[in-house]
């Protein structure tokens, strides 16, 4: 009986292995294969010490893709960079990347890990969010190593010091662009959905300021402030909340994953409200996980893979190859940018010390992605955005939408 | 507004009460706390997306994964409890702290094999919706409130109505005695654990097609839940896990009628706490005193 049960336990196991392997691959293992890719490269082509990158960012948990994403797109960075024949007459590019998870304790301790690792001269990508990237910044400062943050918005994160930079719109400047999506799309009754974390809390408080300010002059107003915490499955309670307010539109201030969640509850119940996301909802796993219900979504990115800019053009057909034909989030493509001004800050100052690095990227400039980028006395880089909407599973541009916030302000009156 | 929460709050209930049965199934045999029991439901929902993309029929593809859960809960029972059951000085700490432990065995391997992004399910009981006055039913809502209350009535019967459930309560009551008088603890313990991973596989099969998602931490924070309302309704009766479910949903959702989004899952518990300190034993429970 024993002998017989564990044999179609052995058997169970390993059915139920060969029907997983066909469809997950790890996260983890991908990057690390990418990693000793670029080693072996380096290694066959030149024999002088390659430049190291260090990267931080959560490669498990809820923001995973974005973790994973940031790490692509440094990749596509540094195979190019290489390909040209990699910086200071011929040191090749490698970048070493930790798990974050996406928690502060894990944040702290791998900002430890990439301080105390001397081969690391810089990070173009640190922290997802602004709650680990003001756990990291600190750290990082404290060491003198620069790091560069290509999603967290919260004000306090880069005003750490002269060592940390954000390559992303501030909070300031996207609440901006997202004060405006409402009035776009023609809302009268505006529900917010916001999560319970550093950047809801801080991005609800903002955007009801706005609203303080401007709104007898906007055709919208809020009819409902609805909060969730991260983990929520169930929007049951939120929903009947909006509906109940008669909100005809919904801006939702967390990531894509709760928005695919949210909207799918939401379709079954009201088909007929306006739905506004965020730059993180921006990324094809949004239409993946939310099919029909995201359809018609309203949402904007800094960045346009169908932007005629050659430099864009060459990011996304590179990444694109690199990465089975997947589409760049913004994500992706402000890290392949981080890498990009790091990379001329390297070039500028002749070597790849931190302290000489922290001197050169306050006043190094780079043609990428986002244009001629360089960052401004808070260390904040100067980002502009275009909204999209989803049509039939794709992102289509709505030309002309955005204006600047003082010509916006101007035509309130 | 405040009905339609009401039946938000049921809907709800009824997803905490299929989980919290299972916690109830297997204490009320072994007087042990499955902790293992969310991660296991975490598996079998990703069994069921597996065998679904393997294109094979959709409900032979459920039927596999129900009998693989059933298997792998009762690999759980034979190569760790098993084992610990027949060594002398192991105790219920020892057997607690292993379901933990298998817990996070279960969820790193879901996290290594099935990657830990929201993957999408589909939902096969989307019927439209039913719009009764001013309340909107769901037609997965109603597939769910089915499926709870049919398997309660069916694990009632088996518990109650069938040989291996007298089984069942006589290894509940006294393993050696139950023994010494013919009954075959063993296959009643082994049996149980099936049925529990067959409950955790259809409650993970419901909970994944009606939120459209699975992913490996699907689990974490329901199995919480759901097991505070298995306290609550005094863990190891049956109808006590289905109340406990019910209450914790709907006064969860009656929380974010009055408070908001942001003291929801604090709800839980802070019944649960009031009601034991007023009802140690749970709404349902027996106490019973045992015997040094």
């Amino acid at each position: 009986m024993k002998k017989a049960l564990s044999l179609v336990l052995a058997l169970a196991i390993a059915l139920s292995l060969v029907a997983c392997t066909s469809t997950g691959t790890t996260t983890t293992t991908t990057s690390e294969d990418q990693t000793t890719a670029t080693t072996e490269q380096a290694t066959e082509t030149q024999n002088l010490d390659p430049i190291v990158l260090g990267c931080s960012g959560p490669l498990t948990g809820n923001n995973a893709q974005f973790g994973e994403n940031a790490l692509n797109g440094i990749m596509v960075a540094i195979e190019e960079i290489n390909a040209d024949g990699g910086l200071l007459g011929g040191r090749m590019l490698e970048v070493r990347s930790y798990d974050d998870k996406g928690t502060g304790e894990e944040g702290a301790s791998v900002a430890e890990l990439l301080i105390s690792d001397e081969d690391v001269c810089a990070v173009p990508s640190a922290a997802y969010g602004s709650s680990v990237g003001l756990v990291e910044a600190p750290l990082f400062q404290e060491a003198g190593l620069v790091a560069i943050s290509n999603s967290a918005s919260h004000p306090d994160f880069s005003a750490t010091g002269d060592c940390i930079y954000r390559n992303n719109l501030t909070e300031a400047g996207e609440l901006q662009y997202a004060y405006q999506m409402p009035q776009v799309v023609g809302a009268k009754k505006l529900g917010i959905v916001s999560m319970m974390s550093e950047f809801g809390e801080s991005f609800t408080a903002g955007f009801e300021a706005l609203q303080e300010q401007y709104g007898d002059k906007v055709g919208f107003e809020i009819a409902c402030v609805s909060w969730f915490t991260d983990g929520t499955v169930d929007f049951a309670p939120n929903i009947a909340e909006l509906i109940n307010a008669g909100c005809d539109t919904i801006i939702f201030f967390a990531e894509y994953n709760n928005f695919a969640s949210f909207a799918i509850q939401y379709r079954k119940l009201d088909p007929n409200a306006q739905f506004i996301g965020l730059m993180t909802c921006y990324t094809p796993d949004l239409v993946n996980l939310g099919g029909d219900s995201v359809e018609g979504v309203y949402l904007y990115s800094c960045l346009n893979p169908n932007s005629t800019n050659p430099e864009v053009q060459k990011f996304v057909a590179a990444y694109k190859a690199k990465y089975d034909g997947a589409e760049p989030d913004f994500v992706a493509a402000n890290a392949y940018d981080s890498v990009k001004i790091i990379a001329a800050a390297i070039e500028q100052a002749g070597s790849a010390d931190r302290e000489a690095i922290r001197e050169a990227i306050k006043t190094a400039h780079v043609v990428c992605t986002a244009g001629d980028l360089s960052f401004d006395a808070n260390g904040d880089a100067v980002k502009s955005v275009v909204m999209f909407k989803i049509e039939n599973g794709q992102f289509i541009e709505v030309e002309g939408a955005f204006k600047l916030w003082d010509e916006f302000v101007a035509s309130l009156s | 507004m405040f009905l339609q929460q009401i039946i938000n709050g049921i809907s709800i209930g009824l997803i905490y009460a299929l989980v919290s049965v299972g916690y109830s199934l297997i204490f009320g045999v072994l007087r042990m706390m499955n902790m293992a029991y969310a991660s296991i439901l975490t598996v079998g929902a990703h069994f069921c997306l597996s065998l679904v993309q393997a294109k094979f029929g959709f409900f032979p593809a459920i039927i596999v994964a129900l009998v693989l859960t059933g298997l792998v809960s009762v690999f759980f029972d034979v190569s760790m409890l098993a084992p610990l059951r027949k060594k002398t000085g192991s105790d219920s700490v020892t057997v607690l702290i292993t379901a933990i432990g298998f817990n996070y065995i279960l969820l790193n391997l879901c996290l290594v094999i099935w990657g830990s992004e929201r993957k999408p399910f589909q939902n096969v009981f989307d019927f439209g919706s039913l719009q009764v006055g001013s309340v909107i039913f769901d037609s997965s809502q109603i597939v769910i409130m089915a499926t709870a209350l049919v398997i309660l009535a069916a694990l009632t019967w088996v518990i109650y109505g069938s040989k291996i459930g007298l089984g069942m309560r006589a290894v509940q009551q006294n393993t050696k005695a139950a023994n010494l008088a013919g009954v075959n603890t063993k296959v009643v313990i082994t049996f149980s654990f099936f049925i529990s991973g067959i409950t955790a596989c259809i409650a993970g099969f419901l909970i994944a097609s009606y939120y459209q998602l699975i992913y490996p931490t699907m689990g974490v924070a329901l199995g919480g839940k759901a097991f505070a309302a298995a306290v609550l309704g005094g863990i190891g009766v049956l109808h006590g896990s289905v109340i406990g479910g019910l209450i914790v949903g709907i006064l969860e959702c009656v929380a974010v009628y009055f408070f908001g989004g942001g003291v929801r899952d604090a709800v839980a518990y802070i019944i649960l706490i009031l009601v034991l300190l007023l009802v140690p034993s749970g709404l349902f429970g027996k106490s019973e005193n045992t015997k040094v």
